[in-house]
């Protein structure tokens, strides 16, 4: 592909994802079941007959409950009961990995999809090493390349640099009424310098799932270069891997979720 | 005879294997082919009862031949992560990057 040509098929794709209709994406059900996950004192009545208003995203949240990355003991077949068990955080994360886990037989959309589940399980526990707060870095792990995933289009990898995903997250996440933090922690991984903690961290995540990933599965094939990073979190190397091989278990668990 | 599900390939199962959920995968009396050994590893199910042919491999006396595959795998697979994190790391010269490429590798020669 020429310089051109790939120029003109950025431009078209970014275009395209202006025009995608954000309710697709996250409907307005999904939207006013978040709400209500954050209110102080949430009604499980309430969140319970918003959810058998979207049957897809009860099943989603059913099959992720029931699988082995939580771990439950039985199996919970009624979505008032995952609703109590899990609790409004828990839920809210579950709602939010549904936007990345479209059904897809694409190897190349799978690839996407793995790592975005895999760079917010390392972010979590990233977070939680530094003793940082985990939801809004988890969320910025799972939305990072959402774009792609909501407005994939086959060999989409050849047209991806730092300047196309940056632009992307404009287009998409703003529209989508996330909370701001986490619009900045992921627009801030494609830019260069960037001193936000939260966006060091997600860069360092991202490596993370890159590597865990390994040579099939990883969509990107470099690492992003965190010398800074390190330094601005104050996180060791060593400690770094032993995060990575802590949680290669529960990645396992998790890619298990992406058939 | 109860054994690792990773050894009884060609096994005939001789109780029903159940998932965690008590519902049933396999019943009695089937003969396991290595994609059925694969698709039950899959669901997490480590171990079988079954009936196995003339030479059985127990989980408390594994061959030497099966020892040998296991380290001729070990060392294949960290093989393949050394050449991936060699491939990885190449542009990265800082030193941060680099004490945790060679962390990486060295806990990965611990764990296996």
């Amino acid at each position: 592909m020429s310089t051109a040509e790939k120029q003109t098929r950025q431009l078209n794709w970014l275009s395209s994802l202006e025009a995608i209709d954000t309710s697709q994406v996250m409907s307005a059900n999904t939207r006013s079941l978040l709400d209500e996950l954050q209110a102080d004192a949430i009604d499980i009545k309430k969140i319970t007959h918003i959810l058998t208003l979207e049957p897809a995203l009860t099943a989603k949240i059913l099959m992720i409950t029931n699988s082995p990355f939580y771990g439950y003991p039985r199996e919970i077949k009624d979505i008032e009961e995952a609703v109590v068990l899990l609790g409004s955080a828990k839920l809210a994360n579950i709602i939010y990995s549904s936007l990345v886990m479209v059904n897809s037989d694409d190897s190349e959309l799978k690839r996407f999809i793995k790592h975005s589940l895999v760079t917010a399980l390392y972010a979590k526990a990233i977070s939680e090493s530094l003793a940082l707060p985990p939801e809004g870095n988890f969320m910025a792990g799972l939305l990072h390349v959402l774009p792609v995933i909501v407005n994939f289009e086959p060999n989409i990898t050849q047209l991806l640099n730092a300047q196309t995903l940056a632009e992307s997250t404009k287009a998409l996440l703003n529209n989508l009424s996330l909370p701001t933090a986490v619009v900045n922690t992921v627009s801030g991984i494609y830019l260069q310098q960037s001193r936000d903690a939260n966006t060091a961290l997600l860069k360092i995540a991202f490596n993370l799932s890159i590597i865990a990933l390994g040579k099939s599965d990883a969509p990107f094939k470099h690492l992003i270069n965190t010398e800074h990073e390190f330094n601005r979190l104050g996180i060791a190397p060593s400690k770094l891997t032993d995060i990575f091989f802590e949680q290669i278990p529960e990645k396992d668990k998790l890619l298990k979720l992406v058939s | 005879m109860r054994v690792k599900t990773e050894n009884a390939v060609n096994g005939k199962t001789t109780e029903d294997i159940l998932n965690e959920n008590g519902g049933m995968v396999l019943p009695a009396g089937v003969q396991l082919s290595e994609a059925l050994v694969n698709a039950l590893l899959n669901q997490n199910i480590l171990h079988v009862d079954v009936e196995l042919g003339e030479s059985p491999q127990t989980d408390n006396a594994p061959t030497n031949e099966k020892k040998k595959s296991e380290v001729e795998n070990t060392s294949a697979s960290e093989k393949a992560f050394a050449e991936y994190l060699d491939f990885l790391f190449l542009r990265h010269r800082g030193q941060f990057m680099k004490e945790f490429k060679q962390c990486l590798l060295q806990k990965s020669k611990q764990d296996s």
